[in-house]
C-alpha cells in the first residue's frame, strides 16, 4: 500500500514537472529566439538579393546593401539599406527607424521622408528588407503544435504562433507564423491586413551558417492575392559592422559611401 | 451511400483548394530554386544620354514647330583617400529647335572637393548644388534655386532641380547622433550670367555675397525640424523652417516656409529702389500612398512678395515691358508668380506592369486660373528607359500660363545608362 502510495506521488510529480516544464514555454519566448536566428546580437552588415517573378518570368533584379543596428533604448532596428543595382537605382539609400523612414536619392540629392506604404522594392515592403524584431512588436500566442511542410520541401514539426500587432508601428497586422520545434527556425509565415486579407506568405529557407549560427539565407515571398507574384530575398556575406549611430540619421544619407 | 456522397462533395472543395494552395507555393519555391542573375558591378560614376523628339504647338503668331533633343549627363562621386572625396557633374543639352536661338547648352551642375576632417566634421569647397526644401512644386528655403536652371528641358520639378546650376561655396557640416549644423559662404564671382554654351556662368550661380545656416534634429520621430538663417550682403537676412510628419501608414504632410524683408517682386523687376517690408513665401501640402503603390500629392503656394489677383490684372492689362520683365524675372528665380497657387502631382509606379510608371502634374494659378498639365508614361529595363510625355497650358492671353509660348508640347525620349 505504501509503495502503490509512493509510485503515484513519483507519478505526480513527473505530471506536474511537466506540466510546470510546459507552462514556462510560451509564444513570446519561442518568437523572441527564433528573432535571434533572423537577427545576429551584434550591428552587422549583409548583401542582399531581391529577384522578383511574375508568371513565372523574372520581372525585376534588385541588389542591396544593409547594415542594422538595434537600438539600445528599445532594442528595436535602426537599419540602412543601400540600392546597388540596378544602374539607375544605384546609391539610393532607405533608412528605416520603425516608421520614421527617410529615402535619399543622389541625384536629387535630398532625404524626404516617406510613409510605410510607399513600398520602394516591388512587392517586397520596407519591413521585409530592414531587420526587424517581432518579438518586441507583436504579442504571439502559442497554438497547437503541426506539422508543415517547410521551404526545402521537408516535413517539420513546427511552434504555431498567433501574432498580433502590439506596437502602432508595425507593417502587418496579423501574423500566423510557425517555428521548428527543434531548434525555433522560423520555417514560415502568413502575414495578414487588418482587414484579414492574407497579404503574403513566407518560406524561411536556405540555412546556412552566418556569423555563428545558422541562419535562413533566403525569404519566398508569395503574394496573398496574386501567387504568380513571387519575390525573392537572398541573403549573403553577413558580416559584423561597426555601425556608428552617425550613419543612421537623415543628414548623413548624402555623405554615405559604402563600406 | 448518399450520405458519404455528400460529405465528398463538401470536403472536395477545401481539399481542391489545399492543393490549389500548396501548387502554388510548390511553383513559387521552385521559381526561388534558380539561380541568382550575374550581379553588377559598382560603380563611381554614372552617365546617361537621352534622344529625344518632339512636337511643340506654339501659339498663334508662332511657328509649330518638330524638333530633336539630345543631352548626356555625366556624374562622379569618388573618394581619392580615406579622407578626401570629389564630385563632379555636368550635363550638356543639344536641341534642334529650341525655344530661343541658343542651340546648346552646357550646365556644370557640381565640381567640387569634400574633406572629412572627421567622422562628425565634413568640408566641401567648390561648385555644389545644394538643395533646400520638402515641398514638391515650389520650395520657399531652396535659397540657390534662382537664375540656376540654364537648360529648360522638362516642367518636372524634380527635373529642374537636378539640372541646374551649383555655386560656388565653402560648406561646412557638423553632425551629431540626430542631427546637423551647416554653414557655407558663397562669394561673388561675377555679375552678369554668359550664355556660351561651356560657361561655367558664375553670373548666374554666384552673383552675390551669400551665407546661408541651417540646423536639424530628430527630437523624436514625429519632430525633426530643420531651420535656416540665410543672407546677401547688403540685405536683411531671410529666415526659413522645414518640417515634414507622417499621418497614418500612407500620409506624409509636410510645411515649408520663409520671411523676411525685402523688395516685391515687382519692384525688383522694374528695378524700383523701393522700401522693404516682410514678405512670407509658403508651401505645405499632403502626400498619401495607396496599397498599390500610386502617390498622390497635393500642395498649396503662397508668395507673398508677388502680386495679388487685382495687381496681377492691371500689369497683364498694361504695357508690355513690365509684363515682361515680371514675368521673367519669375521664371529665372523659380517664384510664384501671383499670390496664390496649387500644385498636384501623381505618380504611379509599376502601374499594371513592372517597370511601368505614369506621372502626372497639374499646376494651377488661383489668381488669373491658367494651368500647366503634364502626363508621362515611363517605362524602364535595366539600362534602357523610355518616356512618353506630353503638356499643354490652356489660359487666356498674358496669364501666368496662358502666356508661356507654346500651346502644347509632345515627347518621345529614349535614355541608355552606360
Amino acid at each position: 500500500m505504501k509503495q502503490a502510495g509512493s509510485r503515484w506521488l513519483v507519478l505526480f510529480g513527473l505530471v506536474f514537472c511537466s506540466l510546470g516544464s510546459q507552462a514556462i514555454e510560451t509564444g513570446q519566448g519561442i518568437l523572441a529566439r527564433s528573432d535571434a536566428i533572423r537577427n545576429p546580437g551584434k550591428p552587422f552588415s549583409l548583401n542582399m538579393e531581391l529577384i522578383e517573378y511574375r508568371d513565372g518570368k523574372q520581372i525585376n533584379f534588385s541588389e542591396l546593401q544593409v547594415y542594422a543596428k538595434a537600438d539600445p533604448d528599445n532594442g528595436r532596428f535602426r537599419t540602412l539599406v543601400r540600392f546597388a543595382a540596378p544602374v539607375r537605382d544605384e546609391n539610393k539609400l532607405l533608412l528605416k527607424m520603425g516608421n520614421d523612414m527617410w529615402f535619399y536619392d543622389p541625384v536629387n540629392k535630398v532625404s524626404m521622408r516617406i510613409s510605410p506604404q510607399q513600398r520602394l522594392l516591388g512587392q517586397a515592403a520596407n519591413g521585409d528588407v530592414a531587420a526587424t524584431s517581432m518579438a518586441l512588436d507583436y504579442q504571439a500566442d502559442l497554438l497547437p503544435a503541426e506539422e508543415i511542410r517547410d521551404g526545402d520541401r521537408h516535413q517539420r514539426r513546427c511552434h504555431r504562433l498567433e501574432l498580433a500587432a502590439s506596437a502602432p508601428d508595425v507593417t502587418y497586422h496579423r501574423i500566423v507564423f510557425w517555428t521548428d520545434i527543434r531548434n525555433d527556425r522560423p520555417v514560415k509565415g502568413q502575414f495578414y491586413s487588418e482587414s484579414g486579407r492574407l497579404l503574403k506568405t513566407v518560406y524561411y529557407r536556405r540555412y546556412r551558417e552566418q556569423l555563428g549560427i545558422e541562419r535562413p539565407t533566403e525569404m519566398v515571398i508569395i503574394d496573398g492575392l496574386s501567387p504568380s507574384w513571387v519575390t525573392v530575398l537572398r541573403y549573403k556575406d553577413y558580416a559584423w559592422r561597426d555601425i556608428p549611430d552617425l550613419w543612421l540619421q537623415r543628414d548623413y544619407m548624402p555623405r554615405f559611401k559604402p563600406q | 451511400m448518399r450520405k458519404i456522397v455528400v460529405a465528398l462533395l463538401l470536403v472536395a472543395p477545401m481539399w481542391a483548394a489545399a492543393e490549389t494552395d500548396g501548387g502554388a507555393d510548390e511553383a513559387a519555391l521552385t521559381l526561388a530554386d534558380s539561380p541568382s542573375p550575374t550581379g553588377q558591378k559598382r560603380h563611381d560614376w554614372r552617365m546617361f544620354t537621352d534622344v529625344g523628339v518632339g512636337y511643340r504647338n506654339s501659339r498663334e503668331g508662332a511657328p509649330s514647330q518638330a524638333y530633336g533633343r539630345l543631352s548626356l549627363d555625366v556624374a562622379v562621386d569618388t573618394g581619392i583617400s580615406e579622407r578626401w572625396r570629389v564630385v563632379l557633374s555636368s550635363r550638356l543639352d543639344v536641341s534642334s529647335q529650341p525655344p530661343v536661338d541658343q542651340k546648346s547648352m552646357n550646365t556644370l551642375k557640381e565640381a567640387y572637393v569634400s574633406f572629412k576632417v572627421d567622422e562628425r566634421m565634413i568640408l566641401d569647397a567648390g561648385r555644389v548644388n545644394t538643395r533646400y526644401g520638402v515641398a514638391t512644386g515650389y520650395n520657399p528655403t531652396d535659397f540657390f534655386r534662382a537664375y540656376a536652371v540654364r537648360s529648360l528641358i522638362s516642367v518636372d520639378p524634380e527635373a529642374l532641380r537636378q539640372n541646374r546650376l551649383g555655386s560656388a561655396m565653402l560648406r561646412g557640416q557638423w553632425l551629431w547622433d540626430d542631427g546637423s549644423l551647416t554653414a557655407l559662404y558663397s562669394p561673388r564671382v561675377d555679375a552678369e550670367p554668359n550664355e556660351r554654351t561651356f560657361s561655367p556662368d558664375w553670373g548666374a550661380s554666384n552673383p552675390e555675397h551669400r551665407y546661408l545656416i541651417s540646423a536639424s534634429h530628430r527630437f523624436s520621430p514625429a519632430l525633426s525640424p530643420e531651420v535656416l538663417l540665410y543672407g546677401v550682403k547688403g540685405q536683411p537676412p531671410i529666415v526659413g523652417i522645414n518640417q515634414s510628419f507622417l499621418l497614418g501608414d500612407a500620409t506624409v504632410a509636410y510645411l515649408e516656409w520663409s520671411g523676411g524683408r525685402d523688395r516685391t517682386l515687382l519692384a525688383r523687376a522694374l528695378g524700383q529702389d523701393s522700401a522693404r517690408s516682410f514678405h512670407s513665401r509658403l508651401a505645405g501640402g499632403l502626400s498619401y500612398t495607396s496599397p498599390h503603390k500610386d502617390t498622390l500629392t497635393l500642395e498649396y503656394h503662397y508668395n507673398e512678395a508677388a502680386l495679388n489677383a487685382g495687381a496681377w490684372e492691371k500689369v497683364q492689362q498694361g504695357a508690355v515691358a513690365p509684363y515682361l520683365a515680371y514675368r521673367q524675372l519669375a521664371l529665372e528665380t523659380q517664384d510664384l508668380p501671383t499670390h496664390h497657387g496649387l500644385f498636384l502631382h501623381y505618380r504611379w509606379k509599376d502601374a499594371m506592369i513592372s517597370g511601368l510608371d505614369l506621372s502626372a502634374l497639374a499646376r494651377i494659378d488661383l489668381s488669373d486660373k491658367s494651368a500647366l498639365y503634364w502626363l508621362q508614361a515611363r517605362y524602364a529595363w535595366s539600362r534602357y528607359e523610355l518616356a512618353l510625355s506630353s503638356q499643354w497650358y490652356p489660359g487666356g492671353e498674358r496669364t501666368v500660363f496662358g502666356g508661356m509660348p507654346q500651346r502644347s508640347v509632345a515627347e518621345v525620349m529614349l535614355r541608355v545608362y552606360f
